[in-house]
C-alpha cells in the first residue's frame, strides 16, 4: 500500500528525517511511534505532499506523492496534528467545504458526509457551530473530514493529543471500525498504550531515524528481557524464601512477588512447587510482557517521553 | 498575586523579541517620518515648490515680465503652458492651479478705471495647495506690475475658475477626497486582517490540510485572493455608500469607471494580505509591521494629506506606492467627474501591484508551518 524509501530532509543545519524506509501492508494499523521531535510528522508531511523532501520516495498504490502528486493524494485521508477545522463554521460547511476540495457534490456528498459524521458519532450535533464542540468532538470532526472521500489510506497524526480518556476511546472505536472495513491506516503517536492497542506493526522513531520496526511481538523480543512473574501471596512470607536455580531473581512487597524465571515452561511449575513446599498460598499468578516503553528504553538508552 | 501576573504579562511580552523590537520601531519610525517631512529634520532637503502652470496669450513686455518674476520666485515652480493644456491638467487634476494672462491684459493694464484680470484655475480638490498657490503668486505679479511703487490698491483682479467637470462645491471636494483616502486605508487594513486570519489557519494546520488536497496551490491562492477581494469591495462599497449618502459624494455619474479602480483595489488589497501572510512568522509581528507598512503607504500615497506637503523626493517615492493610484483613480471617479478612460492608468498600476504582490506570496508561502 505505501512504500517509504530513503526519505531526507533537512532544516538548516537540523537533519530532522535521515533515510527514513518503511512499507505499509494494505488493511492493517501501521504505528509510528516516537518522541516529541522524532521527525514524525516531518515524515508525514512529506509522506501527504506537504513538504519536499531532500532526497527519497513516497508511493501509494505505486502512485508517486509529492507536492503535485495530486493522483496519490486523492488516496489518502489526512488528519493532522492540530484540530485543522473552521471554528466558525458548523460541521456541515466545514464537511461540505473539504469535500469540494476532493471534487464531492451532490447526492455523492450527501452520503459520504452522512456516512462520515456517523462513523465519528457527530450525526446529532452536525447543525451546531464547531466552536461549541468539545476537544473530543472537534477531534473527531477532524478525522471525518479526512474519511469523507473514503481513502485507501488514513493518515493520523497524533490523533488523541488533548483528549480525555472516554473521547480517546470513542476514536479507538472509530478507526477499529474503518480498519474492519478494509482501511488501511498509518497512526503516529508517542502514547506506546494507543500503539499497543491498535497497531498490528510498528517502527520506532527516533532522531529522525527508523531504530527499528517490526510486529508489536517482535519489538518485544528485540529486548532480551527475562520472563517476569507476578505472584499474589496469601500472606507475607515470615522467613527469605528458597527457589530452584531456575528463577534467577525475586523480589517482595508485601505479599506482592516478583520473579524472574529463566524457562517459564520448565521453571515456572517448579517455583511454585517451591511456595508450596514452603507453607505459602497464592492468590494470582501472571506473566509480565515486556513494554514498548522498555523497548524504547533498550533501543535509544532514553524513556519515550523524555 | 498582583505582582506575579504583570511579571507574567512582561515576560510573555519580551519572549517574542522581534514582536517587541517591531511594536516599538512602529510608533518611532512613523514619528521620525512624520518629523522628517514637518519638522526640523527636514532642513536638509529641499522644501517642495509649489507648481504653478502660467499661460501667456498676450505676449507683451509686461507679461513676459510677470512670468520672470514667477519663476525668480523660490517658492514657486514655473511652467509655461498653453492655455488648452493649463485647463485639461488642472481639470485632470494633474495641476492644482494655473494663471491664464489673456490677450489684452497689458492694454488693460495701461488703461484707468477696470482692472485687468488674470484667469486663476484651480482644482477644488486640491484645495489647500490651490490657497497656498494663490498667495505665493500675488507678490511676484504685483511686484511685475507696479515696480517698487507703493501703489496700495491690487492692480488686477484675479478671476477665478474651478476646472473640474465635478458636480461638487470645493467643500465636497474635499470631502469626497477624504472618504476616498479613508476607503483605501480602510481596504489596507482589512488586508491585514485577512493576512492575520491567514496565518492563524496556518498555525491550525489548515493550510497543511489544503495543501494535503488534490488542488493546486494556484488555485488555492486564487481563490484566497478573489473571496479577499470581495470582501474588500463589500468595505469599499459600504464606506462610499456613506460618502454618497452624507456627503453627496457622486458614486453613479461613472459608475463603470468606479467599478474598475473599486475591483483594482480591492485585488491589490487582496493580494497584499497575502504579501503579509506570506513574509510574516506569526500574528504577533506581522501585524506591527504591517500596520507600519499600511501607515506609511497612506501617508506617502496622499490618503491623508495632500502630496503637495511633502518634499519633492517623498513625492517622487509616491509613484511607487499602490495607495497614491488608488486614491487619485477614486478622486477622478467619485467627484472630479473624469470620464472612465482616464483611470486607465491607475486601474492598470494597481492591477500590476497585485500581480506582484500575488506572485511573491505565493513563492514565500510556508504551507507546512513549523513542522518537526
Amino acid at each position: 500500500m505505501l512504500n517509504v524509501s530513503g526519505l531526507r530532509k533537512r532544516f538548516g543545519s537540523l537533519e530532522a528525517v535521515k533515510g527514513v524506509s518503511f512499507e505499509v501492508p494494505k488493511g492493517i494499523c501501521y504505528g509510528l511511534l516516537g518522541p516529541n521531535g522524532a521527525g514524525k510528522t516531518t515524515t508525514i508531511s512529506m509522506i501527504v505532499g506537504t513538504l519536499e523532501p531532500d532526497g527519497g520516495s513516497v508511493t501509494i498504490l505505486g502512485k508517486k506523492t509529492g507536492l503535485n502528486g495530486y493522483e496519490a493524494k486523492r488516496l489518502i485521508g489526512y488528519v493532522p496534528q492540530e484540530i485543522a477545522v473552521y471554528d466558525e463554521l458548523n460541521a456541515l460547511d466545514n464537511l461540505r467545504f473539504f469535500g469540494s476540495l476532493y471534487g464531492l457534490i451532490g447526492d455523492e456528498f450527501t452520503t459520504r458526509r452522512d456516512a462520515a459524521l456517523e462513523v465519528t458519532s457527530l450525526t446529532d450535533r452536525a447543525a451546531e457551530p464547531v466552536k461549541n464542540y468539545s476537544g473530543g468532538m472537534k477531534r473527531r470532526l477532524n478525522i471525518a473530514i479526512a474519511l469523507l472521500h473514503r481513502p485507501e489510506l488514513l493518515i493520523l497524526d497524533e490523533p488523541t493529543v488533548g483528549v480525555d480518556p472516554q473521547s480517546r476511546n470513542a476514536i479507538f472505536v472509530t478507526l477499529r471500525a474503518l480498519q474492519n472495513d478494509g482501511m488501511t491506516l498509518l497512526y503516529t503517536t508517542h502514547y506506546m498504550e494507543e500503539v499497543e492497542k491498535m497497531c498490528q506493526r510498528v517502527a520506532v522513531m527516533d532522531h529522525g531515524a527508523i531504530v527499528a520496526e517490526d510486529s508489536i511481538a517482535g519489538l518485544q523480543r528485540l529486548v532480551p528481557a527475562p520472563n517476569r512473574v507476578r505472584i499474589e501471596l496469601e500472606s507475607p512470607p515470615q522467613r527469605p524464601l528458597l527457589f530452584p536455580d531456575g528463577v534467577r531473581d525475586q523480589e517482595l512487597e508485601g505479599t506482592t512477588l516478583t520473579l524472574e524465571i529463566e524457562d517459564l515452561n520448565a521453571d515456572l511449575p517448579q517455583a511454585l512447587a517451591a511456595l508450596h513446599s514452603q507453607d505459602l498460598r497464592f492468590v494470582t499468578v501472571e506473566t509480565k510482557e515486556t513494554s514498548l516503553e522498555e523497548v524504547f528504553l533498550h533501543l535509544t538508552g532514553k524513556n519515550l517521553r523524555d | 498575586m498582583l505582582k506575579e501576573l504583570i511579571i507574567k504579562d512582561l515576560k510573555v511580552f519580551f519572549s517574542d523579541r522581534r514582536a517587541m523590537v517591531i511594536s516599538m520601531l512602529v510608533p518611532i519610525g512613523i514619528a521620525c517620518f512624520m518629523a522628517g517631512i514637518f519638522g526640523n529634520a527636514g532642513k536638509t532637503t529641499q522644501s517642495a515648490k509649489l507648481p504653478i502652470l502660467v499661460a501667456d496669450q498676450d505676449q507683451t513686455e509686461l507679461t513676459h515680465l510677470i512670468e520672470d518674476k514667477l519663476k525668480g520666485d523660490p517658492h514657486l515652480d514655473v511652467r509655461i503652458v498653453d492655455g488648452n493644456t493649463a485647463r485639461q491638467e488642472v481639470k485632470d487634476g494633474k495641476s492644482a492651479a494655473a494663471l491664464i494672462l489673456p490677450k489684452g491684459f497689458s492694454d488693460q493694464a495701461q488703461r484707468s478705471g477696470k482692472k485687468p484680470e488674470i484667469n486663476f484655475l484651480s482644482d477644488p480638490a486640491q484645495s489647500m495647495e490651490v490657497q497656498a498657490i494663490r498667495g505665493s503668486v500675488m507678490q511676484p505679479i504685483v511686484s511685475a506690475m507696479v515696480g517698487g511703487g507703493q501703489d496700495l490698491q491690487m492692480p488686477f483682479d484675479f478671476r477665478n475658475e474651478m476646472e473640474s467637470t465635478a458636480h461638487d462645491d470645493e467643500g465636497n471636494a474635499a470631502a469626497a477626497h477624504v472618504f476616498d483616502g479613508m476607503a483605501v486605508q480602510g481596504l489596507l487594513f482589512f488586508s491585514i486582517e485577512a493576512a492575520m486570519g491567514i496565518l492563524r489557519e496556518r498555525r491550525l494546520g489548515i493550510w497543511r490540510r489544503l495543501r494535503a488536497a488534490p488542488v493546486s496551490p494556484g488555485m488555492l491562492f486564487l481563490s484566497r485572493i478573489l473571496s479577499g477581494a470581495i470582501r474588500a469591495l463589500t468595505i469599499l462599497i459600504a464606506v462610499l455608500g456613506v460618502g454618497a449618502l452624507a456627503f453627496h459624494l457622486q458614486i453613479g455619474s461613472n459608475l463603470p469607471g468606479l467599478l474598475a479602480v473599486g475591483i483594482a483595489a480591492s485585488l491589490m488589497a487582496a493580494a497584499f494580505g497575502m504579501f503579509v501572510a506570506a513574509l510574516g512568522r506569526n500574528e504577533q509581528q506581522s501585524r506591527g509591521l504591517a500596520i507600519f507598512v499600511v501607515l506609511t503607504m497612506t501617508m506617502l500615497g496622499g490618503a491623508w494629506f495632500p502630496s503637495f506637503l511633502m518634499p519633492d523626493w517623498v513625492q517622487k517615492i509616491s509613484m511607487i506606492v499602490p495607495v497614491k493610484w488608488a486614491v487619485d483613480g477614486f478622486d477622478a471617479m467619485t467627484w472630479r467627474g473624469a470620464q472612465a478612460s482616464a483611470v486607465g492608468t491607475s486601474v492598470a498600476v494597481l492591477l500590476v501591484f497585485a500581480v506582484v504582490f500575488g506572485a511573491v506570496a505565493m513563492t514565500r508561502f510556508r504551507w507546512d508551518g513549523e513542522a518537526a
